[in-house]
């Protein structure tokens, strides 16, 4: 067992109790340091805040872009119908045991609206599905949304529709009524 | 995998629909699958090539025109502008053409997209002849106009 023998701590310097500076004065200025650097982090941060030329606060550039861009897609969606490119086999939701439905071109597979891009809500497989994407209105969100809802509820009154056997009650590709 | 080699469809604005749509679209996919094969080009669109024509309004910019390469799947997706006040003017048979010589001309371009193993210039050299051979580019070349 190895013993380490220490030297005894030894003063070198005694201060006199008028020197010496108060305890508290040393955490005051630990926290008031902490406190700049803290609100450094926080501005940077903050990004979505900038000083106006009175420097109040006020929404970043960017982030006022952003708001801009989402409320003109409110302003600028579309209303479209799905419809079948060919003659042919389609996916139904509607059809009861039946899992697909013969449908001719031009016959509707589906009603919809978005404020996103066809790209936005379909990527690239409408294609896949052999689907034309034919836009019916163009404008509010909440335009397209009622003629998206008037076009589903209509569509059992559509001659394609009323010459089944068995008319649908929406559009073969619509699960819900909206 | 798209569903063919060739794939043609649209994004159209309702009153046109008939104009691009169906009879055009199906078409033209029908001819492109039925007389040339990616394969022959090389590996680097062997997971099909979509070509969607757009036929909007001008004041609809929702649709934008796009160009989306997936090198893992070696899918090729383009979506395309077509000239809203010719496709407004022009009856069915002369939109074909407008539908031709716009696919033509983006096609000619390929040599951006920097595609490895195809040749795009063979396949821009075989689709103008199909083309061509179709009828669809002879007054499309006067009318529309060509590459500047």
């Amino acid at each position: 067992m190895n013993v380490v023998l220490r030297a005894p701590k030894v003063e070198t310097e005694i201060l006199s109790p008028e020197r010496k500076p108060p305890p508290w004065k040393g955490w005051f200025f630990l926290l008031f340091i902490a406190g700049i650097v803290g609100l450094v982090a926080q501005w940077q941060e903050m990004d979505f805040l900038e000083p106006d030329t009175e420097g109040k606060p006020k929404l970043a550039q960017k982030r006022q872009k952003k708001l801009e861009k989402l409320l003109k897609e409110f302003d600028e969606a579309e209303q479209y119908a799905l419809k079948a490119a060919q003659n042919g086999y389609y996916p139904c939701y509607n059809c009861g045991a039946d899992k697909q439905i013969y449908l001719y071109a031009r016959q509707v597979w589906y009603y919809g609206s978005t404020r996103k891009k066809e790209m936005g809500r379909y990527g690239t497989t409408l294609q896949e599905r052999n689907l034309l994407y034919v836009v019916e209105y163009k404008g509010d969100i909440g335009e397209c949304q009622r003629r998206e809802l008037i076009q589903i509820f209509n569509y059992p009154t559509l001659p394609e529709n009323v010459a089944r056997a068995k008319p649908l009650i929406r559009p073969p590709g619509n699960k819900i009524d909206h | 995998m798209m569903r063919r080699p060739f794939v043609v469809s649209g994004i159209v604005w309702h009153e046109v629909e008939l104009k691009v749509g169906y009879v055009n679209t199906v078409m033209m996919e029908d001819i492109l699958n039925e007389h040339l094969q990616l394969s022959h080009y090389g590996n680097g669109l062997q997971g099909g090539f979509a070509f969607i024509f757009i036929a909007a309004r001008p004041d609809q910019t929702i649709q934008e025109e796009k160009i989306i390469y997936s090198r893992k799947k070696k899918e090729l997706y383009i979506q395309t502008r077509l000239p809203y006040e010719l496709v407004e003017q022009y009856e069915r048979p002369q939109v074909l053409q407008l539908m031709a010589a716009t696919y033509l001309r983006t096609i000619q371009r390929f040599d951006q997209l920097k595609i490895k193993d195809f040749n795009h210039q063979q396949f821009a050299k075989d689709v103008q002849a199909l083309f061509e051979a179709q009828g669809w580019l002879v007054s499309e070349k006067a009318s529309y106009g060509s590459e500047p």
